[in-house]
């Protein structure tokens, strides 16, 4: 008993410390480590106070091609279709749900926002994306704009609470994520699970093309999983966001990016592909249940509107983004009339 | 698990709390499971390595135990070291005993090759190999009795604060005081908490920000001007202290919190007046070691001069070594054991005695020594000696570029901090230290601490030097 009575008011006292500590922080050093560690930070603070429509996305916002003439990201040519609307977007390559959620508490509410666009990438649910090597560093950057007090944010920036993550440990996160995946649980073929199925498909190719049948492997790597609507972590973030949304006062839509879907089922064959379009049609009727206005978009671009063709991404010509903008422009006439 | 991670921040007190609320009979056990849950964090396979070896040195620590002559005990002790030299040799060593003698063999035209091996280097291998080894050849040499409690004795190996990088510690202080009966204490809790925010502060404020400046000049060192070089160099050698000094600091403290002392690794090293000296202030835990288990074994210096100077090498070689399979290791070695030798051939003892009383001098001497070891931390932060000599070759004549190191005054004051704090800690520890203060000079030591700790810590992930060896 006696150590507890020694040990209260010195625990009073680091109380006290703390809380003019974080006074000092936020004073003198929380800017100068927005800027060096959160940098995104100036992106949200940057939204013109005019903005009606708010656009979250990542590197399919943006164009990757020599290509195109038209340099429009789909937020801007969002902007053009909808002139009576203010479309001003935050893009981060390589976000996801997690990311947007933080962001979007970040954004003041002292604005014209009514409306905002959440892109939602089917192939950041898979185990390579969601303990993908940029991880780490997307965490690290919204760590200090997480709701709580900022000294503690910076006590969990400190602490590697952004949970840094060498190779070995990702890749073992990976294999044990994707061995647990069981597809035939799912209705889906004769494969327990995506090794099984790729070792098939090394198995079975046909022709000398090896570049085609490690993109057909790509393909089944990134594509082939069923979400867990209970714990998958993207799922929770989306619902977080639906939450925000609510608190703000905003009108949400959710945009699920085309997928090539043209060339999985060239390379992969219809398993593939039905797996893509089940787990987009999915999301659409868990969101849209949730009363989100969602917009599936997996199938709307043929294989010529992809500028990357090694590799499965969701990177558009300027054809396939003028596409998707049309389509989210579509949404937003529909919720007018 | 880091002890600068926040899982470390939630193990500690969950245990430490557990700990006190068992009986002693039980206590082991807990300790023994949070030990293995605490290295398990980095690789679950890794905990077959150390049972293995736990029970290879528990069983021959009891045959040992059965004979009394020496004769007898011998293939036991031979078990011991072949077993845990082994298992460090393959995990280890394997892959640079396999290169280097590939590339000989291709010198000498001989159509071989030895495999090599795609194992991954268990933490904390080399230290928790030689702290049973120590036991083994205690139990041999009859210095000790053999452990009868498979329990305690695996706690012994494994006990997490000092697990994975020391200090090393002997079985005859460390396994009386875990069989103890410890009670709740606020000395120990005070005193180790200080420890912990001392070493933490140490660590992820003073370290972890010189990393990222070293880094960038050891990788392209090319870029760089002589200034920026000759400060990386020097940074380092604070870098490697300040990540060493304050893992050992936060081992020490949470040791103390349960009551237990483990022993100092660290005496201001950097006030060395020679190597000699310098050896008896850095990892003191691993020098005791050498000097217990390697260089009194061949004879110490109580041999003719030429054979003890070969002693002072082969122990230097040995403990370059340790650290790492790569020929900078050796080099680093063969410098430290070079200069032992140089100094001891140029000073006799008497002149030593003499430099004491100058203040001026000493300072010298201090300066010497320092550039002696931050000489020898360029071969072994270096890749390849190749990289070392590239380093020295843009300090001394210049590089193609000339960047300057993005050095920020926030960088020098915690530097300068440091170097003061060590100063006023000479021979001391921040514990026994702040102690001897005013309430409000110790409570203002806290608040920096903990201010600098949280708000001026390195954010980068930058590993423990050590847990690579």
């Amino acid at each position: 008993m006696e150590i507890f009575k020694k040990i209260a008011p010195r625990f009073l006292a680091l109380a006290l410390m703390l809380v003019a500590m974080n006074y000092l922080y936020v004073q003198l050093f929380l800017e100068s480590d927005l800027q060096e560690n959160s940098p995104i930070v100036n992106s949200v603070r940057a939204i013109p106070i005019e903005t009606t429509v708010l656009y979250f996305g990542e590197s399919s916002n943006t164009s990757y091609s020599e290509l195109d003439v038209n340099k429009n990201s789909i937020s801007q040519m969002l902007n053009q279709l909808l002139p009576d609307e203010v479309v001003s977007d935050i893009t981060k390559p390589a976000a996801h749900s997690g990311i947007y959620k933080v962001l979007m508490e970040n954004v003041s509410e002292t604005n014209n926002i009514h409306t905002v666009v959440v892109t939602m990438n089917l192939r950041s649910f898979n185990a390579d994306w969601v303990y993908s090597d940029l991880e780490s560093a997307l965490q690290k950057e919204i760590l200090l704009l997480q709701n709580r007090p900022d000294l503690y944010n910076r006590f969990l920036l400190s602490f590697k609470g952004y949970r840094p993550m060498n190779d070995r440990k990702r890749f073992e996160k990976i294999n044990a994520w994707q061995s647990s995946i069981n597809l035939q649980a799912a209705g889906f073929p004769a494969f327990h699970n995506v090794e099984n199925w790729k070792q098939t498909i090394k198995e079975n190719w046909k022709g000398d093309d090896m570049d085609q049948r490690q993109l057909a492997l790509n393909y089944t790597n990134t594509f082939g999983f069923n979400i867990n609507f209970n714990k998958h972590p993207r799922i929770i973030n989306f619902n977080e966001i639906i939450s925000i949304a609510k608190q703000k006062k905003w009108d949400l839509v959710f945009h699920i990016l085309p997928e090539n879907i043209e060339t999985m089922e060239k390379l992969v064959g219809s398993d593939l592909t039905k797996i893509v379009l089940g787990n987009a049609r999915k999301l659409a009727r868990y969101f849209s249940e949730k009363g989100v206005k969602v917009i599936n978009n997996v199938s709307l671009n043929t294989d010529k509107e992809f500028s990357d063709k090694a590799y499965p991404t969701e990177h558009y010509f300027e054809s396939g983004r003028l596409a998707v903008a049309q389509k989210i422009k579509d949404c937003f006439l529909k919720g007018n009339n | 698990m880091l002890f600068n991670s926040i899982d470390y921040v939630f193990f500690l007190p969950l245990l430490i709390i557990g700990y006190y609320l068992l009986p002693q009979k039980y206590r082991w056990a807990l300790l023994l499971a949070g030990s293995y849950y605490f290295y398990a964090s980095w690789k679950l396979e890794y905990i077959i390595l150390i049972i293995f070896s736990t029970l290879i040195d528990f069983f021959c620590g009891r045959m040992m135990e059965k004979y009394s002559a020496k004769i007898k005990r011998r293939p036991f002790l031979i078990l011991s070291i072949v077993s845990n030299l082994g298992m460090l040799f393959l995990f280890k060593y394997w892959n640079f005993f396999s290169e280097t003698t590939n590339e000989i063999l291709i010198c000498l035209s001989v159509n071989a090759e030895i495999p090599l091996l795609e194992l991954l280097l268990p933490v904390g291998i080399s230290f928790y190999t030689f702290q049973t080894l120590s036991y083994s050849i205690d139990v041999y040499q009859g210095k000790l009795k053999a452990e009868n409690h498979l329990g305690y004795f695996a706690l012994y190996v494994s006990f997490f604060p000092q697990l994975v990088a020391g200090p090393i510690e002997r079985y005859s202080r460390l396994t009386p005081q875990l069989k103890s009966i410890k009670k709740l204490q606020y000395d120990s809790i005070k005193n180790g908490l200080r420890l912990i925010l001392f070493g933490l502060f140490v660590k992820m404020v003073i370290a972890d920000n010189l990393g990222p400046l070293v880094d960038s000049v050891y990788e392209a060192p090319e870029l760089y001007n002589q200034l920026s070089i000759g400060l990386a160099m020097v940074f380092y050698s604070f870098q490697i202290y300040g990540d060493f000094f304050g893992y050992s600091l936060v081992a020490i403290g949470s040791a103390k919190l349960m009551g237990i002392d483990l022993m100092d690794n660290f005496k201001t090293p950097y006030l060395s007046k020679n190597i000699a000296e310098f050896w008896q202030r850095w990892h003191i835990s691993l020098s005791t070691w050498f000097r217990d288990y390697l260089y009194f074994p061949l004879g110490g210096n109580r041999v003719k001069k030429a054979r003890w100077f070969l002693n002072i090498l082969v122990v230097f070689i040995v403990s370059g070594l340790w650290h790492g399979a790569n020929l900078t290791f050796l080099f680093w070695g063969l410098i430290f054991g070079f200069f032992y030798i140089l100094e001891n051939l140029l000073s006799s003892k008497k002149k030593l005695n003499r430099q004491d009383s100058k203040m001026g001098a000493s300072i010298l001497y201090y300066l010497k020594t320092f550039l002696i070891v931050t000489f020898a931390w360029t071969f072994f932060r270096s890749a390849s000696i190749a990289e070392a000599f590239e380093i020295f070759q843009c300090l001394f004549f210049g590089s193609p570029g000339n960047e300057s190191m993005n050095l920020s005054i926030t960088i020098i004051i915690l530097l300068s901090t440091f170097f003061i704090l060590d100063i006023l800690l000479y021979n001391n520890r921040y514990d026994k230290w702040v102690d001897t203060k005013s309430v409000v000079v110790r409570w203002g030591t806290y608040f920096l601490l903990i201010f600098s700790l949280i708000c001026l810590s390195g954010v980068e992930d930058v590993p423990f030097i050590y847990f690579q060896f």
